[in-house]
């Protein structure tokens, strides 16, 4: 799966949580501290990740879930693992 | 200078619990530190991040009918013990958190959403059916503090004379839309439930019903019924914090002990034993631990927690430890707290590591929810 492929889906999931969210949400931006994201929110957006690539995220892996970059990064080394 | 509220006497209860289909079975299990956490192969399979939890193994009952069938069995036995043949103006008071969860959880295998019939209302309706009852209902979903609010409305139907006899209690059928939920919401052990314990991960799920018959103590002695306990008072409070998070002071949770105490009359020292929320979560047991620091000072009663050995069965919950508390006070006991092995030094809660045997007049049985509903019911030993 390639990293586009990734962040569409990221984005979508997104902007499905927080409709406020601009389309291009920049990868490096902060989720919590730059756009406000709740942690309930965040609760969320890691549900519909486990649900759209069909994973299990267990609890220790969640500091790594800040941004889109990081969010891909993480994603991209589960899927080809 | 006010009236003394008309006190109000249980003289009946009925329960399934993982840990048995009866309260003597249930009690004398807790007594020997039993737990009911273990592994459930139907769970794994179907992909469950959490597989451990304490289910009932020999109920069985149709999946749509599950909870209705669990509190009628409860009732029947509640109304057996009590020895009263119900009038049919006796009010019937349900809580619990989702109702039927089958109903709900049948959408996610592409089936059309209906919850008529499936919501909390229809385990009211159908004891009131069963047992041909026409007094005053309600069916309360106050998530996990359900059990102690249904006993508080049977409590002020009785006192206000809208009713001669209650029953009352909560009610949870097995729910995996709450595993899953709890699971994605991180609060969930993956291993077993410890309350206040410094290694605490989170709750397991359980399930069940505990249901009581409640009347005036006037009407219960006037007809030879023996009271089990008293039910004097039940503090209630709201944090307006967060929608799943603990204000994490304690403040919302101490009101509803405070408001307990003050109106059952009596300070935080006449307390022999709380019986603690303690879900096991990181979050909850320390803002619990924070309140009882709070209202007790230095000098904390006993204090126990049930939910390492049966779980956390949600609506029902509360019912099943208030059930566990008047065990307590007739037996002059506080149980064991399973799962409890090293207080955690911040909570600064040790919980009862074995059975103690302790003089027991007053007992807080503490009930705390998602959106910030807090509930502590205040139950004073029966005495002639």
């Amino acid at each position: 799966m390639t990293d586009q492929h990734i962040l569409s889906t990221l984005r979508h999931e997104l902007k499905s949580i927080k409709p406020k969210l601009p389309d291009n949400l920049p990868e490096n931006s902060h989720f919590k501290n730059d756009w406000q994201l709740d942690s309930l929110e965040l609760v969320e957006f890691v549900a519909r990740i486990e649900q759209s690539f069909g994973i299990l995220i267990p609890d220790e892996d969640l500091p790594d879930f800040i941004s889109l970059e990081s969010t891909t990064r993480y994603l991209q080394n589960r899927l080809t693992a | 200078m006010k009236n003394a509220p008309e006190p109000i006497v249980i003289t009946g209860m009925g329960l399934l619990s993982p840990l048995g289909d009866s309260v003597s079975l249930l009690w004398q299990r807790l007594l020997a530190g039993e737990s009911a956490v273990c592994n459930w192969p139907d769970l794994q399979e179907e992909g469950y991040r959490v597989s451990k939890a304490c289910r009932l193994d020999d109920f069985t009952a149709p999946p749509l009918r599950r909870g209705r069938m669990l509190g009628f069995t409860a009732a029947r036995e509640a109304i057996r013990q009590a020895g009263l043949t119900l009038p049919a103006e006796t009010g019937v008071f349900i809580g619990s958190t989702l109702g039927e969860s089958r109903a709900f959880e049948q959408k996610a295998e592409g089936h059309r959403l209906n919850l008529a019939g499936y919501t909390v209302e229809s385990f009211t309706a159908f004891l009131r059916q069963k047992f041909k009852l026409s007094g005053p209902q309600r069916s309360i979903a106050t998530a996990c503090a359900a059990g102690n609010y249904a006993i508080g409305a049977a409590m002020s139907a009785l006192r206000s004379g809208r009713a001669s006899v209650a029953l009352a209690g909560g009610v949870e059928p097995f729910s995996r839309l709450a595993l899953v939920g709890f699971s994605r919401s991180r609060a969930m052990a993956t291993d077993r439930c410890q309350p206040f314990d410094q290694n605490r991960s989170g709750m397991l799920l359980g399930e069940g019903a505990a249901i009581f018959v409640l009347e005036k103590a006037r009407d219960a002695l006037r007809r030879g019924a023996r009271p089990l306990a008293e039910v004097i008072s039940l503090g209630l409070s709201c944090d307006a914090h967060h929608p799943t998070a603990p204000e994490p002071e304690g403040r919302g949770m101490a009101t509803a002990m405070r408001l307990a105490l003050e109106a059952g009359g009596i300070g935080p020292e006449a307390i022999d034993w709380v019986n603690a929320h303690g879900s096991g979560t990181r979050l909850s047991d320390s803002a619990e631990a924070k309140a009882m620091r709070h209202i007790f000072g230095a000098r904390l009663p006993a204090i126990s927690g049930s939910k390492g050995a049966i779980g956390h069965a949600l609506g029902a919950a509360s019912a099943l430890e208030l059930a566990i508390c008047v065990q307590g006070l007739l037996h002059q006991t506080v149980p064991p707290t399973a799962g409890h092995e090293q207080a955690d030094p911040e909570a600064g809660i040790n919980c009862t590591r074995n059975a103690r045997q302790q003089p027991i007049q007053y007992v807080l049985n503490n009930a705390f929810a998602f959106g910030g509903i807090n509930s502590s019911l205040l139950l004073r030993r029966w005495e002639n």
